[in-house]
């Protein structure tokens, strides 16, 4: 009986949420400003709980983290395939490049910053010249925060002074990490793209022709003095072993971040979805007169929102 | 539900345009996120104002409505900025 009782309690309450009546001035509970604002609430509490346990780490890793499946050879390959398509030459793989890329991913996560100088005040040059690599003429790109290449790609050449690296005719030869770590207590993925011509060759096509910076998001710098090539520390090498242009450098994590919140708003958007739906069927069916909002735009605006959240693209080019 | 439709044609087709409008730009600013959360605040004030306007001219307007109006754009915009962050 009790049992009973306390299943018709639950029906009532349910009732009373998603069912317009008169306990609930013949519109459903769920849709009154007040629930709604604590669903804006919830979400918020939810982003914040994303937040802290993706930076709690068990023996086997990180709980949640973010899980990328973006590879040095498929960033070569989409980079060459951009300069190819407005006839450009294809760049080649340079391991010290990439030692270079490397030092600064790594830089990025233990010192915990996200930008072309880091707050010590290295700039991707000093990475550069500290991998060995002389040059004439280099650039450096970053992303992070994005799942695969094609979207990361697409992002660079929707910015100016990415595409501007990308595209420019002087570079020769590319170097790339794409590095998972916390980014001051975030799981991610840091992919830095190094490009650069040899210090021989470029002097020897342009002797003369200094090269300003495109942008301030573009590194770009002319060296003609000869830089002596510093001593690797062992770390370094370990590391430098690991870019490689077939792999991908991510560990196995269980879940991504953003995936789960979307996942959250999503289920949250289709209950409230289906509220309105019901709602206005409800009181078309009853012809009633009510002073209350237009289901028919709020179920348009949350369509709307519904169709971003699912097609959002996560990641993050620059600074 | 189709008769409100055929009675606020004009004001659908408002919010529909504008609907499309914004799904366009928050597209085409990525990856800039900052330009994305500007379009996300307009469509919250956008939403807002549009529901006050189209209740007032039919003088079927309350504070409840407002309000629901209100909570209605404050979670939109919440989603998708949060998303952004």
């Amino acid at each position: 009986m009790e049992v009973r009782k306390k299943l018709v309690k639950l029906f009532k309450v349910l009732k009373h949420l998603f069912h317009p009546q008169r306990s609930n001035n013949h519109r459903p509970k769920f849709l009154h400003p007040k629930p709604l604002l604590f669903l804006s609430i919830m979400a918020l509490g939810f982003y914040q709980l994303i937040g802290i346990v993706s930076t709690v780490h068990s023996v086997n890793g990180s709980i949640l983290g973010y899980a990328s499946n973006i590879t040095v050879s498929q960033v070569i390959q989409s980079t060459n395939a951009q300069r190819s398509g407005s006839g450009l030459s294809s760049l080649s793989y340079n391991n010290i490049l990439s030692q270079a890329a490397l030092a600064k991913a790594q830089n990025m996560f233990s010192e915990g910053y996200w930008a072309h100088t880091s707050p010590s005040g290295k700039e991707p040059w000093d990475f550069i010249k500290s991998a060995g690599y002389s040059y004439n003429i280099a650039g450096e790109n970053l992303a992070r925060d994005f799942d695969s290449t094609p979207p990361m790609i697409n992002a660079w050449m929707n910015s100016p002074t990415h595409r501007a690296n990308i595209m420019n005719p002087r570079y020769q030869e590319i170097g790339i990490a794409v590095v998972d770590g916390l980014l001051n207590g975030v799981e991610t993925t840091l992919v830095v793209q190094m490009f650069g011509t040899p210090e021989k060759q470029a002097v020897a096509k342009e002797p003369s022709v200094a090269v300003p910076a495109i942008a301030s998001s573009t590194i770009t710098k002319e060296e003609v003095e000869e830089t002596p090539v510093p001593e690797v520390n062992q770390k370094e090498e370990v590391l430098a072993e690991a870019v490689i242009p077939q792999g991908s450098l991510s560990n196995g994590i269980l879940f991504s971040p953003q995936h789960i919140l979307k996942a959250f708003f999503l289920s949250m958007i289709l209950i409230l979805l289906a509220v309105l739906i019901y709602d206005a069927l409800v009181a078309g069916h009853r012809d009633s007169v009510r002073f209350v909002g237009k289901n028919v735009a709020h179920i348009m605006l949350f369509l709307t929102v519904m169709y971003l959240v699912i097609a959002f693209r996560g990641g993050v080019v620059g600074p | 539900m189709i008769r409100d439709i055929k009675t606020h044609k004009i004001a659908y087709i408002i919010l529909a345009l504008f609907l499309f409008g914004f799904v366009v730009s928050f597209l085409h600013f990525w990856p800039d996120r900052i330009l994305q959360k500007y379009v996300t605040i307009s469509l919250g004030l956008f939403y807002f104002i549009w529901g006050i306007v189209v209740h007032k001219r039919n003088n079927h307007i309350n504070s409840r409505v407002v309000l629901e109006y209100l909570a209605v754009s404050v979670l939109a915009v919440s989603l998708l900025l949060l998303l952004l962050n």
